[in-house]
């Protein structure tokens, strides 16, 4: 075997030390706004400007673009200790309790109590409306996969979907017509029949994802039942579906990647539109459309 | 240099007094098949004296690139010919932790049931942090597996005070599932 001359040119750049930390603290998904984040978590991408009372199309004046880029000011020392905000730095320097104290050429993750509920391997979670997100562990949002599994009434039928965010592109994936995506001969996402697969290999590329339903039946009524979200450790989640009246597409569940966790949000919302102001509403507007239900792929 | 066979190991620190620290980085050739290439991905776990991960912060792969002691990171990409790398600050590392186990593994998410069997080769190699002048290098660790879907690729350890490697390549045919069974690994 040759001698190795690359490695102490390259790491006198201090490669380690800058590629520990970013990847896993801010994998792809992170360059979302923290603001955005934030109100994903406190529940606040709901149309704040929509009457709750009539399903209607969503308006095009109304915020729902979880994408969105408001401009923040430094925040204040005070802000630091707020766990909703991403941008507080925490220590990266003390070892803990018990271990040698070296200083290392290693940077410490950033980790940041979301105070969310999780979900452990064996357990089943029912994503309700008081009670709708959840987080999943680093290792939960890194193998395997996650399969989600519509389980609707005899005779009914539902195709899932999922619009995604992977490395700045939004994409989409739907049954017929783009099963796999962002890259067909390696997707992270694989839509059949029988449900959507979501593979944890390339999560740290992954910004965010949504789930939706698009509806077969004639009258566009949701068939009820419950959407099965499985972890590779067996932790299931479930998300109870309506039987409501629907102009079409519903969304059903958004996830965002926060410091290499997924953190996944039932959405129960009370609105439906045509798949592509479902897509529109929750902030991928980029994708481009031949009709309202059928993106160009 | 001649490799290190499966089973052998090395007095790291014995031979090498000054040793600060390692990278262990692991050359693979899965060949053509995006899918089994594309879903192989490298997991290090500093286990205590019952051979269980310290901790869950104390496991090392892709979505978690550093271990909560800082003693051990893996390198988001790799340098050299290798496909993933590991360093290791040996003073760093606690002193509850007994063993560093590297386990290759196929993430079963992809399209298909790929194996590494399927594997051409995998060798390990480890080098010096801080100079990057080669150590050892093992035999192909891919040799003799089948239908396994992990395999322990090597250990470094503590023995007598000193830190040793040895290289194993023994396959799990339960895949990521049964080691993280025997390593305490949440799934």
């Amino acid at each position: 075997m040759s001698t190795r001359t690359d490695l102490p040119f390259i790491r006198r750049r201090a490669r380690p030390a800058s590629s520990a930390a970013p990847p896993a603290a801010e994998p792809a998904g992170a360059s979302e706004p923290s603001m955005a984040v934030a109100d994903f978590l406190r529940g606040r991408s709901a149309r704040p400007g929509r009457a709750p009372a009539q399903p209607a199309i969503p308006s095009a004046g109304v915020s729902l673009d979880l994408g969105e880029s408001p401009s923040r000011g430094p925040e204040p020392a005070t802000q630091a200790s707020n766990p909703l905000d991403l941008d507080a730095q925490p220590a990266a320097t003390a070892p803990e309790t018990g271990t040698a104290m070296i200083a290392s050429r290693h940077r410490r993750l950033i980790r940041h109590d979301l105070a969310l509920p999780g979900v452990t391997a064996g357990e089943r979670r029912r994503l309700d409306r008081a009670d709708p997100v959840v987080q999943l562990t680093r290792a939960q949002s890194a193998f395997g996969s996650l399969h989600l599994e519509p389980v609707v009434p005899q005779g009914a039928h539902l195709t899932l979907g999922a619009a995604y965010q992977v490395g700045g592109l939004q994409g989409v994936v739907l049954p017929a017509l783009r099963n796999m995506g962002p890259d067909q001969r390696s997707p992270i996402f694989r839509v059949s029949a029988g449900g959507l697969v979501v593979n944890l290999r390339k999560i740290t590329a992954v910004g965010r994802f949504l789930i939706y339903a698009v509806l077969s039946q004639q009258d566009g009524r949701m068939p009820g039942g419950t959407v099965v979200v499985t972890t590779y450790g067996g932790a299931r989640l479930e998300l109870p579906l309506t039987t409501e009246p629907t102009f079409g597409a519903q969304a059903l569940l958004s996830a965002y990647v926060v410091e290499g966790q997924i953190v996944l949000r039932a959405e129960h919302d009370p609105f439906s539109g045509t798949l592509h102001q479902v897509c529109d509403a929750y902030g991928f507007s980029e994708l481009t459309w031949r009709d309202s239900f059928t993106p160009l792929v | 240099m001649t490799p290190l066979r499966k089973g052998a190991n090395v007095a790291l620190t014995k031979e090498i007094p000054d040793l600060s620290g390692v990278v262990v980085g692991v050359d693979w050739d899965a060949g053509p098949e995006r899918s089994l290439s594309d879903n192989l991905a490298l997991l290090t776990i500093l286990c205590d004296s019952s051979g269980k991960a310290l901790s869950q912060e104390h496991v090392v792969y892709f979505n978690q690139l550093v271990s909560s002691d800082l003693s051990t990171a893996q390198l988001e990409t790799a340098m050299g010919d290798d496909d993933e790398q590991v360093e290791i600050e040996l003073g760093g590392v606690p002193p509850e932790v007994d063993s560093i186990v590297f386990v290759l593994y196929f993430n079963e998410g992809g399209t298909g049931r790929r194996t590494l069997g399927q594997l051409r080769h995998c060798v390990v190699h480890l080098t010096r942090l801080d100079t990057g002048a080669p150590i050892l290098q093992t035999v192909d660790l891919a040799d003799g597996l089948n239908a396994e879907t992990a395999v322990r690729l090597g250990q470094i350890y503590r023995r007598a005070g000193d830190w040793k490697f040895k290289a194993l390549g023994l396959g799990y045919s339960s895949g990521l599932t049964g080691l993280a069974k025997d390593f305490g690994v949440q799934l």
